[in-house]
């Protein structure tokens, strides 16, 4: 009997394998991308020669930060038709550079059998509660609240009743979810001859769990991923993987770095970046609390102050799976150099509703920014307690929290 | 470690008045003891650290220290004070005073601006602490407050509290300020405490004590600010300059560890450093690195 109970558990098992690649197969994923742009009326004029990389200003790039709601998908085609439609919207404003949020990919949790149709404020943890028909479920949240410790008093701990971490969802449905997350934004980006930083989703990386981020180039290919750095503490109950590299990427107006959300509210994430030579930092972001501006403003505003580079920062809106998210999303210099001295080029209207926020960037002018104003360099004082005092000074403050 | 508790604290704007004429303004001196009645007033208010500017001084700097240890002592406070380079010295320099008149804490600016280098100020190289009731304290003087590697080295050192007298070159607005020290007390979790020196036409103070930002009014990461309500220092409220005050004038705010330990308890930034990411760039990436 225990015997057939497995041979019946495997066979449910390969089934939903199969589904999942079923809906994420990226022919799938390209064929809606193509009705959508039918239905579209066609390929975006976008006024400019995007498609013709050779035709590329180097010293000057808009950019575009995509405000995005995060909906439940059921399947790559869905998905698909929703990125392309917000690519789309950016790159008919003349964008060549378009960014999305943080956890752009978990929708696709919805590829989970009977999630979608659970009632629409179901929390993360409550919907695995009731798929794997537990009783227990608790107030469970993701994303990144800094305030998880008085937040979360009632949630699972970053496991099922079963100990199973929230991790492992993820994981059972990257075969399906990965390949059309990587699918949508390359057919996206070729599509419309665009540079795409995607945003990122939980995948497997070998035994590790990761939050990912992607970039993409004008003809569809993968120029590079990056793992978020350093995690909040629902990921780390969620047993993600912090990355261990800061990648950068080269681009026709020069290098780039993504880092993801939380890696702003360290300065070493942006100092190590631009002194390898970035000048544009982008920051994809999913913030799970309401809106106030002095817990928003702790990111990659001040870090671009700190470093005199561009940043372009998108965030996740709106309520998903009983999570709040908000944020304005921006395109951020220098404070000398903006038209209200206040650090932003374009902003979003609302930290609430979803919007594509729009802004040039001018190398040349960024150049000249920094011969005149240098950045003072103290390697005497640096090579004194840096990196030494970092893990001595974490133990000094560690607190038990839950 | 020792037992830490509350202790209110006063941060100081300063106005000197040079009659209009900036042009010298390096060249006058604040006498202190014209500045001890306002220093008593915070005193009465319950302050035991107060927090001053960074001012200017033609005299010798042991005639500056014998001066404002003396105020210290005489108040029976522990005070911070800037001096400015003069008199033949050549660093910005902070200096904590106790209520005994000893001088428990001396710092020289660490990172300058391209005038300060060209002005022949010379940076220090080190950031050391004091142990206060309330806490370890520490010095940003000056620039140092928009240099997050001194901030972070401080936190990192055990700092709770970081001393900050300023002179910034107009116009100081809201948005500089959240680029400043502001924002190094938000990515360290700790205390800050800046004291603008007023100077019209070259100076501008924007006077302020901060605190991570869950534990502040209307969480806008300040307890007192010089110019109005702690609870209304957000983005609706910026101004792109501050309005001088034109007078000497103080605001004063309740530091207590059990606020720090509920932010940290909180979110616990230190948890999260990615050390082997730093061990990989630091400290060679600053030599190596292409800062332009």
């Amino acid at each position: 009997m225990r015997t057939l109970v497995k041979i019946g558990e495997k066979a449910k098992m390969a089934a939903f394998r199969a589904q999942l690649a079923w809906k994420g197969r990226r022919g799938t994923v390209a064929a809606a991308i193509a009705r959508a742009e039918q239905k579209a009326g066609g390929p975006p004029r976008t006024g400019l020669a995007s498609r013709d990389a050779g035709r590329r200003d180097p010293n000057r790039v808009r950019v575009a930060a995509v405000q995005m709601r995060l909906r439940l998908v059921t399947s790559g085609a869905q998905f698909a038709e929703e990125i392309y439609g917000l690519a789309r919207r950016a790159a008919e404003q003349g964008a060549e550079l378009v960014v999305f949020p943080e956890y752009s990919g978990v929708p696709f949790l919805g590829l989970l059998p009977g999630l979608a149709r659970l009632p629409e404020d179901t929390t993360i943890d409550q919907a695995i509660a009731a798929l794997t028909g537990d009783n227990a479920g608790g107030n469970g949240s993701g994303g990144n609240s800094r305030d998880d410790a008085s937040n979360n008093a009632t949630d699972s701990g970053g496991v099922d009743n079963d100990g199973v971490p929230i991790s492992a969802y993820f994981r059972a449905i990257a075969p399906g979810a990965q390949p059309a997350y990587e699918a949508a934004f390359s057919e996206v980006a070729r599509r419309l001859g665009i540079y795409v930083v995607t945003g990122s989703i939980v995948v497997p990386d070998h035994e590790c769990t990761v939050n990912k981020a992607y970039f993409f180039g004008p003809d569809g290919q993968l120029l590079g991923t990056q793992h978020k750095t350093h995690l909040v503490p629902e990921e780390e109950r969620w047993r993600l993987t912090p990355g261990g590299e800061l990648n950068l990427f080269e681009t026709p107006w020069g290098k780039i770095a993504m880092p993801v959300c939380m890696d702003a509210t360290y300065f070493e994430t942006f100092r190590i970046a631009t002194l390898r030579g970035a000048d544009i930092v982008i920051i994809p972001s999913a913030n799970q609390e309401k809106y106030v501006y002095g817990r928003a403003n702790r990111g990659i505003w001040p870090r671009v102050q700190e470093t005199h580079i561009y940043g372009i920062g998108s965030s996740a809106v709106g309520r998903f799976m009983g999570l709040t998210f908000s944020g304005r999303s921006a395109v951020i210099a220098p404070l000398e150099m903006t038209p209200g001295r206040d650090g932003f080029i374009a902003r979003a209207a609302s930290p609430e509703e979803p919007e594509i926020v729009v802004g040039d960037l001018d190398l040349e002018a960024l150049r000249r920014f920094r011969a005149e104003n240098p950045l003072f360099v103290n390697g005497e004082l640096y090579r004194r307690y840096l990196p030494a005092l970092y893990e001595e000074a974490r133990r000094r403050r560690e607190r038990p929290y839950q | 470690m020792p037992d830490r508790r509350a202790m209110t604290v006063a941060a100081f704007q300063l106005c000197l008045d040079l009659g209009g004429d900036t042009s010298g303004a390096t060249g006058a001196s604040l006498d202190p003891d014209p500045a001890l009645d306002l220093l008593g007033r915070a005193k009465a208010d319950g302050a035991e650290l107060l927090v001053l500017p960074l001012l200017p001084d033609v005299g010798p700097p042991e005639e500056f220290s014998r001066r404002w240890s003396e105020s210290a002592r005489k108040i029976g406070v522990f005070l911070a004070v800037g001096r400015m380079a003069g008199g033949g010295v050549n660093q910005n320099v902070g200096y904590l005073f106790g209520p005994d008149g000893s001088l428990p804490l001396k710092q020289a600016q660490t990172h300058l601006t391209k005038s300060e280098l060209e002005a022949g100020i010379v940076a220090g190289t080190d950031l050391d602490l004091a142990e206060l009731p309330c806490g370890r304290v520490g010095f940003a003087v000056g620039t140092d407050c928009w240099y997050p590697e001194v901030n972070r080295i401080l936190a990192l050192r055990g700092a709770d509290v970081i001393l900050a007298p300023v002179a910034v070159s107009g116009p100081y607005g809201f948005w500089r300020q959240a680029a400043g020290l502001w924002e190094e007390v938000q990515q360290n979790q700790v205390f800050g405490i800046e004291a603008g020196l007023e100077l019209p036409g070259r100076f501008d103070g924007r006077t302020a004590i901060m605190a991570p930002v869950e534990v502040t009014p209307g969480e806008t990461g300040y307890l007192a600010h010089v110019l109005g309500p702690a609870e209304l220092m957000d983005e609706g409220h910026a101004t792109s300059r501050s309005e001088p005050t034109g007078a000497a004038a103080f605001v004063t705010a309740r530091i207590d560890p059990a606020m720090l330990e509920k932010a940290r308890k909180g979110f616990p930034i230190f948890h999260f450093f990615n050390v082997p990411l730093y061990r990989r760039w630091f400290p060679g990436i600053y030599e190596g690195g292409t800062r332009r």
